[in-house]
């Protein structure tokens, strides 16, 4: 390879974590040629403003957009858009995209993202029925949101909860649909989950818990109603199903790449993005061996496809550093910027700290001594010195933790110096 | 260039940062080990107030996505941020902290 001609990175999948490997590549010093094939006719954007002020109607998704076109011009990367690859062939280091064109790589790096999970029932070609992941999605979403009337979630995660708040400051009537007895279940304590459904209530959002949708009607092509299993029927002109991503491993796995078929799903990596020889997965798409978690774990985060890239990078130039640490996401609904550090677990304690009632305050999970988790609500300062903790494993004395006028950072600086080796 | 008044003095602890207004622009003022600096208040990443962000050595870190500015120079060092933030002198008159712009 090494001495040879130029050598080829191939990327598949333009997204975020795509985007940012061909970044890092080249900032850490890959001097050959950086393939980017994506198969949405988008450059690289970031998705998190779909939800949010995409929908709201304050910005676009070209504002969101990565990179200009000049950056990739002038780090010399070749993006191809709505260019979808369709076969990888491992052995003969080649890929293949729609059309029949072939490209061979020397390091190929799997980027795939996820796609949006439907509901399994009758009614989902309807229009007025869509999903929130692209761009596209986006822009429809926000045309139908413009025109006001009811609209209907179905699915109390973090993407229909952020669509509820944009469609209430659109003017829309909104119902969220849940079949847990939960909002957020999977990502959040209940605790924090009863404070978002109380600021979604408070803001006339009809959230029905236990409720599970049995079909989309509707007239002419068009959604007028969603029908629950109790039997109601809801009037809905928009009906927006968020209940989850699918991880896009079929490329992977019908190459012979080792896939998570079981759990969440997820091309499996080791602790530095590896596939296999010379092939690296990196954000939604991946499932990797976490170095501080300790275990395997497949995140949905614009951190986690802001960071593996990095730890990609360095391994496919020869310098792998194992990745991992204490995962964060953030959503935004209404006024409330809410932060969330760890992963959600068993705590046998939870903590707040600051009063509530003055809209920035935090609430800490606290396991075997040791903060497990954070909810942080609108109060971002706040993360730095919890992540510190929370890394480090220190184990902290719950009244200073719970007393505002102990600053956290000074109880991440005593676990830090504590935690050196003498 | 006329130098507005932003505060004192007093106003800000070593390590601390606020957020004020000048003349229309937004500005985060930084202590840092007793000087005083200035940049400006939104992160050139996504729209976020750097005030509510957190000091260490010398480093402004955006409370959103977590992009690091240096306060002194305004340079962009890591996460997603790739522009500088801009930066502002301060002068110190008595306990008056003055910026211009
Ligand atoms: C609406 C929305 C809001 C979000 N909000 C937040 C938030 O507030 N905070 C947060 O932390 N995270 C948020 N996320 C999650 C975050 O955006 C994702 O984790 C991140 O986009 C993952 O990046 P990725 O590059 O791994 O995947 P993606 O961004 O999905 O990119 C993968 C790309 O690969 C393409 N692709 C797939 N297969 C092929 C193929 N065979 N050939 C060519 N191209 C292919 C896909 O079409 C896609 O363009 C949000 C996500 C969505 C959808």
């Amino acid at each position: 390879m090494g001495s040879m001609a130029t050598r080829s990175a191939v990327i598949v999948g333009a997204g975020q974590a795509g985007a940012r490997t061909a970044a890092a590549l080249r900032k850490q010093g890959w001097q050959d040629r950086i393939l980017l094939l994506g198969d949405e006719p988008d450059p690289p954007y970031e998705r998190p403003p779909l939800s949010k002020d995409v929908l709201a109607g304050s910005t676009s998704p070209e504002n969101g957009r990565i990179y200009g076109p000049e950056w990739y011009a002038d780090n010399a990367i070749e993006l191809r858009t709505s260019a979808r690859v369709e076969t990888l062939e491992i052995g003969a280091r080649r890929i293949v995209s729609g059309g029949g064109s072939a490209e061979n790589f020397d390091i190929l790096v799997l980027a795939t993202g996820c796609r949006a999970r439907t509901v399994d029932c009758p009614g989902t070609g309807l229009e007025g029925v869509l999903s929130l992941r692209t761009a596209r999605d986006a822009r429809r979403l926000e045309h139908l949101l413009g025109s006001g009337g009811d609209v209907v979630l179905v699915g109390g995660g973090f993407i229909g909860l952020e669509v509820a708040a944009s469609a209430v400051a659109r003017g829309c009537r909104v119902t969220v649909l849940e079949t847990q007895t939960q909002l957020l279940e999977r990502a959040v304590s209940s605790h924090v989950a009863d404070h978002l459904a109380r600021r979604h209530r408070h803001r006339g959002v009809d959230i029905r818990l236990g409720a599970r949708v049995v079909a989309f009607e509707g007239r002419i092509g068009r959604l007028r109603a969603v029908r629950l299993a109790d039997g109601s029927c809801l009037p809905a002109d928009v009906a927006v199903v968020g209940v989850g991503g699918i991880p896009n491993v079929e490329l992977a796995q019908a190459a012979g790449l080792s896939c998570d078929t079981a759990g969440v799903g997820g091309i499996l990596t080791d602790s530095h993005c590896r596939v296999a020889d010379d092939v690296y997965a990196v954000g939604d798409c991946a499932r990797f061996d976490d170095a501080w978690l300790g275990r395997p774990v497949r995140l949905e985060s614009w951190e986690n496809a802001e960071l593996a890239p990095q730890a990609a990078a360095k391994a496919i130039l020869g310098a792998p550093e194992g990745y991992g640490g204490v995962p964060w996401f953030w959503t935004d609904q209404y006024d409330l910027n809410l932060q969330l550090l760890g992963l959600k677990q068993p705590v046998e304690r939870v903590l707040v700290r600051c009063d509530p009632e003055s809209g920035s305050f935090l609430t800490l999970g606290l396991s075997e001594g040791r903060i497990a988790m954070a909810a942080l609500f609108n109060a971002g300062r706040e993360r730095r010195p919890l992540k510190q903790l929370i890394e480090l494993r220190a184990i902290v004395d719950p009244r200073a933790l719970a007393d505002p006028d102990t600053p956290l950072k000074r109880l991440a600086k005593e676990a830090a110096a504590n935690g050196k080796p003498d | 260039m006329p130098w507005c008044k932003i505060g004192t003095k007093s106003d800000l602890s070593d390590g601390e940062v606020m957020g004020v207004e000048v003349e229309g622009v937004p500005l985060a003022v930084y202590n840092v080990d007793g000087e005083f600096f200035a940049t400006h208040n939104i992160c050139t990443h996504a729209f976020a107030l750097l005030s509510d962000g957190y000091v260490e050595d010398g480093k402004i870190e955006c409370p959103l996505h977590q992009g690091i500015f240096d306060i002194r120079t305004g340079k962009a060092e890591s996460g997603p941020v790739e522009d500088d933030v801009r930066t502002f002198t301060v002068r110190i008159e008595g306990d008056d902290l003055l910026v211009e712009i």
